[in-house]
């Protein structure tokens, strides 16, 4: 199977902030939710992708060619939404399309046509009258109309209300499988993320914590709820994270053959509780939690009895 | 390239396209047939106009990021802009020209003075001054960066031009005999040996201009 995207070792320092070691990879075909929260790196990372920004150093390879020998080239088989650049409110969308479509030598106008009428957008509709959402259908549109294999969006549901975020979503799940497209897809909102994605890359301060197909994901990580008394037994040390609620605990741990067999007679007497899994609980346990790196920490919060 | 020109131009739509596009170059035509040596002035004010606000819509909407995630090289980007500046010159010389012509149709003068070659070389000569300037300054520090510097390049450019108005003039009373001697020599050039000089001093600047554009904005990020 071909590889739509393989990062390697990629990293990108700023001030006051660092992009570090991101390594990931994306078969064809496939669409991947990037999520973390404000600030993590994912539009660092779609920058480095687009060529916004230089990286220290790592490699990008994207649909099979090194980005960045081949960057125009492969530019023409990108298509992109980026959330926070937009296009000319004065301007008529078809005048758009007159800049834009000369650069792409796979143009097609009739595609365009038919997304634009599927869309329900209007050649002379001026783009500052558009809502946030139709806007998103434009440049999906743009992005389809040149035929792009890998499409890469920054945030493209983010201030869009939930059913016109329904909608994008579906558009885009019809798509990709349609036409066996590739897209990695960033989003603040992992329920999107979720909904549409089949892998997830979870990115916080700047590093990568995991990148998995949905299915491994929810099949490895598993969620319990305990009593505190629980603590005492050293059980924490098993898991990735944990939170501490007053009389109780949250704890996610990445193998849960491991938690289940270890911690059987906790599960049988109901001291230990599976919960559902979200990935709003992995971002959340890892973020606001105490991850096994800061287990010392933890060990600190327990004895104190204060919340993580 | 010129989809970009183009770009650039449809910006200039609405109240600020009619000052610069209309009234400026009348401004240029009069200045023209009165003969007073400032008409440049227009041109000037209306090109920093167009480039000052095609710029600064960039900035506002973000779009040097679209264009950026384009398949569109950096060094398109960069001459486009250099392109656009020349068919302002030549939109502003075209609409300058219609208005002296008319200008004197309504009144007619003795010895008509109407838009020269030498005009539209000094034309030449201040624009690549001026942009070849602004513009590698604008690339490197983005618009908002910018601002301040670009407003100072045109009084400098301005002053530029009024001082070597002024210093042809001058120069005839220094009382230094080499002086003379270089400005007596210069003065027995043919105006078409002036013309290729101005010309090829024009295309130098701009090439340098051109080359730092491209190395500055290559480097910066988004």
């Amino acid at each position: 199977m071909k590889t739509a995207i393989e990062i390697n070792n990629l990293s990108k320092s700023f001030k006051d902030f660092n992009l570090n070691n991101i390594s990931l990879k994306l078969e064809e075909g496939f669409i991947m939710g990037l999520v973390g929260q404000n600030g993590a790196g994912k539009t660092t990372l779609i920058k480095l992708l687009l060529g916004l920004l230089k990286p220290d150093y790592g490699e990008i390879t994207l649909l099979e060619r090194n980005f960045f020998k081949d960057e125009l080239a492969l530019k023409q088989e990108i298509g992109f939404i980026i959330d926070d650049a937009q296009w000319y409110d004065s301007f008529n969308l078809s005048e758009i399309i007159k800049i834009i479509s000369p650069f792409y030598q796979k143009w097609d106008n009739n595609i365009f046509d038919k997304y634009m009428k599927d869309f329900n957008l209007n050649n002379n509709q001026k783009y500052g009258e558009l809502s946030r959402g139709m806007k998103m259908k434009f440049n999906l549109a743009i992005a389809l109309s040149h035929k792009a294999r890998l499409i890469i969006m920054d945030e493209p549901t983010s201030g869009l209300d939930p059913v016109i975020r329904a909608e994008l979503l579906e558009i885009l799940q019809k798509l990709i499988a349609e036409e066996n497209r590739s897209v990695l897809f960033s989003s603040h909102i992992s329920t999107d993320i979720e909904k549409i994605a089949d892998y997830i890359t979870f990115i916080n301060d700047g590093e990568i914590l995991f990148s998995e197909s949905k299915e491994d994901l929810f099949e490895k990580y598993i969620l319990v709820k305990g009593n505190k008394n629980l603590l005492d037994s050293g059980i924490i040390k098993d898991f990735n994270a944990s939170m501490m609620h007053e009389h109780s605990f949250t704890a996610l741990s990445s193998d849960s053959e491991l938690i289940k067999r270890k911690f059987s007679n906790y599960f049988d007497d109901g001291s230990l509780i599976q919960e559902k899994l979200s990935i709003d609980d992995i971002m959340l346990l890892y973020i606001k939690g105490n991850t096994k790196k800061d287990s010392s920490q933890l060990k600190s919060n327990v004895q104190g009895g204060t919340n993580a | 390239m010129l989809s970009l020109v183009y770009k650039d131009f449809l910006l200039q739509r609405g109240s600020k396209a009619f000052v610069y596009m209309i009234i400026l170059p009348i401004a240029g035509a009069l200045s023209i047939i009165s003969e007073t040596q400032l008409w440049m002035l227009p041109y000037l004010a209306g090109s920093y106009m167009y480039i000052i606000y095609a710029n600064a819509l960039d900035d506002k909407h973000r779009t040097e990021k679209l264009l950026l995630s384009m398949p569109i090289s950096r060094n398109t980007i960069v001459l486009s802009k250099y392109l656009g500046i020349f068919f302002y010159m030549i939109a502003f010389l075209v609409l300058s020209f219609i208005c002296s012509f008319f200008a004197i149709l309504i009144i007619p003068q003795e010895d008509p003075s109407i838009l020269s070659i030498q005009k539209i070389i000094e034309t030449l000569i201040m624009t690549s001054i001026y942009f070849g300037l602004q513009l590698p300054l604008t690339f490197k520090l983005g618009y908002q960066n910018s601002r301040w510097v670009n407003y100072f390049s045109l009084l400098f450019s301005i002053g530029l031009y009024i001082a070597i108005l002024k210093g042809t003039n001058a120069i005839y009373n220094i009382d230094v005999a080499s002086l003379q001697e270089a400005a007596y020599y210069i003065t027995r050039l043919s105006t078409g040996i002036w013309n290729l000089i101005l010309i090829a001093a024009s295309t130098v600047i701009t090439f340098i201009s051109v080359k730092f554009s491209i190395k500055y904005y290559k480097e910066r990020e988004f």
